[in-house]
């Protein structure tokens, strides 16, 4: 086991460490500290987007979400498609029976589990921790669905936080020199947007996306170095292009959520991810079969065959029109199994 | 001794102190980083969040706890939550492309790294501090807030799936 701890140490000293930016990012985690401040916002800000989403995602696909339980014939994956997202069951379901309810989230990895995040206070909390699993655990056993842990916590208060009057100089100084940088070098761009909690620049690059490609760096690096002469080093620059315009949802998105649902919410399925690429429409299935295992050409073309019957029902032709599709199932070990 | 002095002189606010003790871990506190998320930034971004939590945190180490196992849970912590947010947002679409990207950087000569990097992350995580950080299971318990007997069992079935992998690997 020596042999075996020595050479795990060789490995992992062969992992090359960037200096410099290691050293900012030290800095930069001191600074941060010594402006003292409660974390938390950051996972708010995080689950909240990804609300947003879900809520355009549903917004366009289902046309009529109340149609939901609907008579049998109805393909599986169909099924889901009409109804609701689980997540979305699940907080209405909880919501109509009064619970503050924070958050309700999916995670597929590392391990399938839907969380319930609760307001209020700790006695609240231990109070309706139990009825609320029990509530979930019905909603699932409803649906058939057998891959999921609930996972019920707590919320706790935090409140927004405001700029000091040190941060607030900051941002604006960084702000007004990093604009006035960037105009200097006539670069395209429509707001620099600086947040001295988090240590970053936000660039927004206005062109095409070759021209995007070609500054990117180079203005990542003129914001840098007017950071560093205004005396502010450790900062992040993160530049990105993103346009207002509001584009079509292309046809994977409306389709994949049904599918993912679907196929991960069943244990018999075995599936861990689902991804895909569009133009051409591309379907990608990852799954934890191993490819030495009898039964998993079955289960390939058990899966292939679900997603084609889904694909090739009414709800779906009349999206993807005579659109080519291809599907790709993977086991475990990254080989095709269907 | 001498160690001591520092973290005493840090716990009442003395800065360069505090950052002679985190210059001392950092290469062990990137290295760990990059083990979870396989990504300069990412590991980096670990790295920062790391320090200022031990910052504003560090008033609460005890004397006889030793500092380097306490920075390292943090770290640990740090690197789960991140990855379990970040799980949240790979699913679609970059699926396909990242485990090619992956593969390829593992090819060279980590072969046992690939295998680690193969586990659930709390396998992965009594990997690195028995074999990488030399914690006894002891201290592995106190570092991750769990039973010894936890510990060993999340070890021993650790090491069964990695001499499982490395055989299917060496067959081949």
């Amino acid at each position: 086991m020596n042999d075996f701890s020595s050479k795990l140490k060789k490995e992992i000293h062969s992992i090359e460490i960037p200096e410099d930016k290691l050293s900012n990012a030290i800095e930069a985690g001191i600074k941060k500290g010594t402006s003292k401040r409660k974390s938390g916002y950051k996972f708010i800000y995080f689950s909240s987007a990804a609300v947003l989403l879900l809520g355009i995602l549903i917004g366009t696909a289902f046309i009529s979400p109340t149609m939901a339980e609907v008579v049998a014939k109805i393909p599986y994956l169909n099924l889901i498609f009409k109804s609701k997202s689980l997540d979305m069951i699940v907080w209405d379901k909880l919501n109509k029976q009064g619970y503050k309810l924070s958050s309700v989230g999916i995670n597929y990895s590392p391990r399938k589990t839907i969380n319930i995040s609760l307001d209020g206070s700790d006695e609240y909390y231990n109070e309706v921790k139990t009825e609320v699993q029990k509530t979930v655990k019905e909603v699932l056993k409803s649906k058939g669905y057998d891959s999921y842990s609930i996972r019920i916590t707590q919320q706790k208060d935090f409140k927004d936080y405001e700029l000091n009057v040190d941060e607030k100089k900051e941002k604006n100084l960084l702000e007004s020199e990093v604009t006035k940088i960037l105009k200097q070098s006539k670069y395209t761009f429509d707001s620099v947007f600086v947040d001295p909690t988090e240590k970053s620049i936000f660039i927004n690059i206005v062109g095409q996306n070759d021209y995007y490609k070609e500054v990117k760096n180079d203005v990542q690096k003129v914001a840098l170095e007017t950071a560093k002469t205004n005396h502010y080093p450790g900062y992040k620059i993160k530049v990105t292009r993103v346009t207002v315009e509001i584009s079509k949802p292309d046809k994977g998105s409306l389709i994949i959520p049904a599918i993912s649902e679907g196929l991960m919410s069943k244990k018999e399925y075995k599936v861990t991810g689902v991804g895909y690429k569009s133009k051409p429409l591309k379907i990608i299935i990852r799954t934890s079969i191993k490819s030495s295992d009898q039964s998993a050409k079955n289960l390939g073309e058990e899966i292939e065959s679900e997603i084609i019957e889904f694909l090739k029902s009414k709800d779906i032709s009349s999206v993807l029109g005579d659109e080519e599709y291809e599907i790709i199932i993977y086991s475990k070990d990254k080989n095709k199994i269907n | 001794m001498l160690l001591q002095n520092k973290i005493n002189k840090a716990k009442k606010g003395d800065n360069i102190a505090f950052q002679e003790l985190i210059e001392e871990e950092k290469a062990k506190l990137y290295r760990t980083a990059y083990l979870y998320v396989k990504d300069e930034n990412d590991a980096l971004e670990i790295v920062q969040e790391t320090v200022y939590k031990a910052y504003i945190a560090i008033k609460k180490v005890k004397e006889e706890q030793h500092f380097s196992t306490w920075l390292t849970r943090i770290l640990i912590n740090n690197a789960l939550d991140f990855l379990k947010k970040k799980s949240r947002l790979i699913p679609i679409d970059s699926l396909d492309n990242s485990s090619c990207i992956r593969e390829i950087q593992h090819e060279e000569n980590m072969d046992l790294l690939h295998a680690i990097d193969q586990l659930e992350p709390r396998y992965k995580t009594v990997i690195i501090l028995r074999y990488y950080n030399d914690y006894t299971i002891r201290q592995i318990a106190e570092t991750l807030n769990c039973p010894e007997g936890t510990v060993k069992t999340n070890l021993h079935r650790a090491l069964s799936k990695l001499k499982i992998d490395l055989r299917e690997e060496y067959i081949q």
